[in-house]
């Protein structure tokens, strides 16, 4: 049992991203992919730098196990003629090499049983483990050779072996071979491998270290060697160790320094220069603010300390001089100049330029000012407001500024602050983006909330407007995120707002009334995605207030988690059984207008007065939002409901008769209706339940 | 070592390695790519290997020769290598020991970068290779070029010249940067560079340059028609040069911007399909 497969396939440097869906995904394919071909109790363990994956597979057996399978044969129909094997029959056993009493007869089909040999694991292996690899998501895949084969980048060596047996592996054009390489940097040698033992000694004695952990580990004592004692501290970034971990076989950490004069630029755009593309880290000073050293990290363990460092500062130096010379050309600029680049600049095909746009998150937001009753807010210009918060798209560092343009936000907030705009203003530039994505920082000032709701309505009717609305496949507006986001921020911050009127009014400023109906269903539906996936509020709960009602995301949580504490309530249950009939009764009728008040029993005329009497408590509670309350009012209908159809029928051959009566139900639907259609609510196996009580 | 010993050193080399040494396009491109020893020879899906240098002119990156690393024309180093060999990556890093580069003192990284030209219609897989972090090479496996899949895949290497001859030289300025013993790039570029600055930001006339454009847009539809591939591939290359003079000039409003790079990449495109066509009637 005790047997072990060595493998290792060595890559042009593969990026991080494809890094990672591997170390994420395939010990566990393999090991359904094992378990499938019936092999236990093995142990993975996985190695992966930028040049190679290898794989330790230990503790599996040299064969699989036999198996006997049932397997499948003709129909019965055609395999017995009365009562006697058919030439068809005949065939089959032959074919098969078994006789009739081997066969048995089940659902109509011959079905015999067949003793599998155990295989060889090694063969299992060598000809499965490349599918695995490559049936993988990767995001992004290449073409090298005149071999079919696809992968994020070239493969060049494969060597496996089963205990101390080579194991030959064709992948593409490439065979298996017995040898590894070396770290690049010192000099990439071929390395003859005898079976795998002695793979860690070879590699570690060329500068590879195989274990990310290890790597991880050597990256941080390595920056604590050089910080300790100092004043500096480093700028923890999990993100970012990972990565450059990810991104050498053997790390050797430097420390770098650049001129002070650039601290001067506002720091997100150093960290951005520093860490985005130079993957360096970020210090600290006591005072927690910027330092002008940093830390990099080689891959060479043979690098000259001096040159290495020079080089790795004039490149920072150069970069931080381009975001001066943006910096400084996008502050001489005035936003009258800006006025004009965003009115030159398109938001979307159809729709106009950012300008305009502008415009309407401008609209949508006086809307909400009025809708919210945000009056304190009237007094500020939101027109300038609506200009700061987007006129950063068009500077030179967002524009051109290649690592720059993730500062979307933040460089219209500084430049904001420099041209003299009050800090709440300002602060819109980036909150408007956010929640950036379900249950994600909410904007922080009232300013801030109403244009990125307003900003996300404008965006998610642009794309339904401009032909892009989301599929399963192509979201290419993020219509999907913006809607989360959106209906994440009303929830999280207890805003209530109607989707429905705010949607309408947002349409009917880009003439797109026509998109409203397919607007609102699509959002309901991800009300409903969100309710369930961040409070468990299930589908039917939710829908039975989004189906017909106004889309108030918050307002309908609060409704949701009333009837989710009731829903084991007996009284409840029977309630919504009852609210099912009446919706049932009434099923394709529109509208019943009352004729009379005539009733002509007593169940009627108790259900009335009691109807007209929660209407009206129900009122007053609806002004306060007292959920509780209108529920227990609702609660109080069940008896006489029930008694009415215990004792009353409805479809009775009178038809004035049937008519009041059905006008009584419509009349009690509505009353249920003002709150929600509970007719949508599901108990599951309650009478199962019972039944075993 | 000089620059001009770095791209004689690097010709030496490819073409002890079997590359054909070819040169520069005579008319203006953005980068090694357009010539046609690249952009059309690799339609061809044979084996073709070449390498050259490239005037790559970028009118927009121009700084009055004011800042150490941008200019508005610089020089490239450019590798066909199709197929790809096996060992293209150790072939191209072989190559930087042939112009003073000492690797194990260096930190050579491959970082990935997936290279696309709109333009062209051209894109593949790859990397920007990092020397000491500084980006020296792009280093390309193209799977596209003029909107059509490659059936053999060409690795391409682009070397930045004036970088790598920065590196090499410890200078921490291009204008610094000895072009032989005796002539530094500023004594023989920067003149000329500053007054293109001034040409491409200022004083270019926009009117006429359109003009050019639209002419050459049509003269392209026109030489194909006439099956004359080659002359009007070399209008889609003034069309591609004509527009980066127009973005420079702050003619070309962001709204348009995407519409011209589509116009020119449908051009280059149509050249493409004709090649490939004439390439498959020569076959039968």
């Amino acid at each position: 049992m005790k047997n072990k497969i060595f493998f290792e396939m060595g890559f042009e440097e593969l990026p991080v991203s494809s890094l990672k869906t591997i170390q994420r995904d395939f010990p566990s394919k393999l090991k359904e992919f094992l378990i499938s071909r019936n092999i236990k109790d093995f142990e993975i363990k996985i190695f992966l730098t930028p040049r190679r994956l290898a794989l330790f597979l230990e503790n599996i057996p040299e064969k699989t196990e036999r198996k006997v399978k049932l397997l499948k044969g003709p129909q019965e129909k055609l395999f017995y003629k009365d009562g006697k094997i058919t030439r068809v029959g005949q065939g089959f056993l032959k074919s098969r090499n078994i006789e009739e009493k081997d066969i048995e007869i089940k659902d109509g089909y011959v079905w015999y049983r067949k003793e599998e040999e155990g295989v060889e694991v090694w063969k299992i292996f060598s000809e499965n483990i490349f599918n695995i690899i490559n049936f993988l998501d990767f995001e992004k895949r290449m073409r090298w050779d005149n071999s079919k084969i696809t992968f994020p980048r070239p493969i060049r060596w494969v060597t496996s072996f089963f205990n101390n047996q080579r194991i030959e592996i064709n992948i593409g054009n490439l065979k298996s071979g017995n040898y590894t390489f070396g770290n690049r940097n010192t000099g990439n040698i071929k390395i003859p491998i005898f079976n795998g033992n002695d793979w860690f000694e070879k590699i570690r004695e060329n500068y590879v270290e195989p274990s990310f952990e290890i790597r991880k580990e050597m990256i941080i004592k390595g920056i604590n060697d050089i910080v300790n004692g100092t004043d500096l501290l480093l700028t923890k970034d999990d993100e970012l160790l990972e990565e450059v971990a990810y991104l050498v076989e053997y790390p050797v950490i430097f420390k770098g320094e650049f001129e002070k004069e650039f601290l001067k630029l506002p720091k997100e755009i150093i960290i951005a220069a520093l860490k985005q593309h130079q993957r360096y880290f970020t210090l600290q000073n006591e005072k927690g603010e910027l330092s002008n050293f940093f830390i990099f990290i080689s891959n060479s363990p043979f690098a000259q300390t001096d040159d290495i460092v020079n080089n790795n500062q004039r490149i920072i130096r150069s970069r931080l001089e381009d975001a001066q010379f943006y910096f400084e050309n996008d502050i001489s600029r005035s936003m009258e100049d800006y006025e004009k680049r965003l009115k030159d600049t398109l938001f979307c095909e159809g729709l106009g330029s950012f300008y305009e746009k502008i415009e309407r998150n401008v609209k949508i937001a006086e809307y909400l000012l009025d809708t919210l009753k945000l009056d304190d807010l009237k007094s500020i210009d939101l027109k300038t407001v609506g200009l700061v918060s987007k006129f950063d798209i068009t500077t030179d560092m967002i524009k051109d500024g290649k690592e720059f343009t993730k500062l979307q936000g933040i460089i219209g907030y500084h430049y904001a602050k420099i041209k003299g705009f009050e800090e709440d203003i300002a602060k819109v530039s980036y909150e408007h983006y956010f929640p950036l994505t379900a249950l994600d920082k909410n904007p922080t000032t009232e300013l801030g909330k109403v244009f990125s709701i307003a900003e996300k309505v404008d965006n998610i009717v642009a794309a339904f407007v401009s032909g892009n609305k989301p599929t399963g496949s192509k979201d290419i507006m993020y219509v999907r995120r913006d809607t989360l986001s959106l209906i994440s921020l009303l929830v999280t911050d207890r805003i209530s707002l109607s989707l429905s009127d705010t949607f309408k009014f947002s349409t009917s400023l880009l003439k797109g009334e026509k998109f409203f109906d397919e607007i609102i269903s699509y959002i309901k539906k991800r009300v409903e995605i969100f309710f369930k996936d961040y409070f468990n509020i299930d589908y039917d709960v939710s829908r039975s207030f989004l189906k017909n009602g106004n889309v108030d995301p918050y307002d309908i949580k609060k409704r949701c988690e009333k009837v989710i504490s009731l829903k084991n309530d007996e009284n409840f249950r029977i309630m919504v059984e009852g609210q099912k009939r009446v919706t049932n009764i009434l099923k394709g009728i529109e509208k019943v207008e009352m004729i009379d008040f005539d009733f002509d029993n007593d169940y009627e005329r108790k259900l009335f007065e009691m109807g007209k009497s929660v209407s009206e408590r129900n009122k007053k509670l609806f002004e306060v939002k007292d959920y509780e309350g209108i529920l227990k009012n609702l609660l109080s209908l069940r008896e006489p409901i029930d008694r009415f159809f215990d004792n009353v029928l409805v479809n009775d051959p009178d038809d004035k008769k049937r008519k009041r009566r059905l006008a009584l139900l419509f009349f009690i639907r509505q009353i249920f209706l003002e709150f929600s259609d509970l007719s949508f609510i599901v108990f599951e196996q309650i009478e199962n339940k019972k039944d075993e009580a | 070592m000089n620059f001009q010993d770095i791209f004689l050193n690097l010709s030496k080399y490819w073409a002890s390695k079997g590359a054909l040494i070819y040169q520069p396009y005579n008319s203006e491109v953005g980068a090694g790519t357009f010539n046609p020893a690249t952009f059309l020879k690799v339609l061809d899906n044979g084996e073709w290997n070449v390498a050259y240098l490239e005037i790559s002119k970028r009118p927009k990156d121009g700084r009055y020769g004011e800042n150490p690393n941008r200019f508005q024309q610089f020089y490239q180093y450019q590798v066909i290598l199709q197929p790809a060999p096996n060992d293209v990556m150790d072939l191209y890093v072989k190559s930087l020991e042939h112009i003073g580069i000492d690797l194990k003192k260096h930190d050579i990284r491959f970082v990935e970068d997936d290279w696309e030209s709109p333009t062209l219609g051209a894109k593949g897989l790859g990397w920007e290779v990092w020397l000491d972090g500084m980006e020296i090479t792009q280093f390309t496996y193209f799977q596209q070029v003029g909107s059509f899949q490659l059936k053999v895949i060409p690795a391409e290497i682009t070397y930045g010249l004036e970088r790598i001859s920065m590196f090499v030289q410890k200078k921490n300025s291009i204008l610094e940067m000895n072009w032989n013993d005796s002539l530094t790039w500023k004594d023989i570029m920067l003149e000329q560079e500053k007054e293109f600055c001034i040409f491409n930001f200022k004083k270019s006339d926009p009117d006429f340059i359109m003009d050019q454009f639209l002419r050459s847009e049509k003269e392209v539809d026109r030489l194909l028609s006439e099956e004359l591939i080659y002359p009007a591939y070399d209008y889609v290359i003034k069309c591609s040069h004509f527009f980066n003079l127009l973005d420079a000039r702050g003619v070309i409003s962001q709204k348009e911007r995407a519409n011209y790079i589509m116009r020119i990449r449908n051009l280059a495109k149509k050249v493409a399909k004709k090649y490939i066509e004439r390439r498959e009637k020569d076959e039968k």
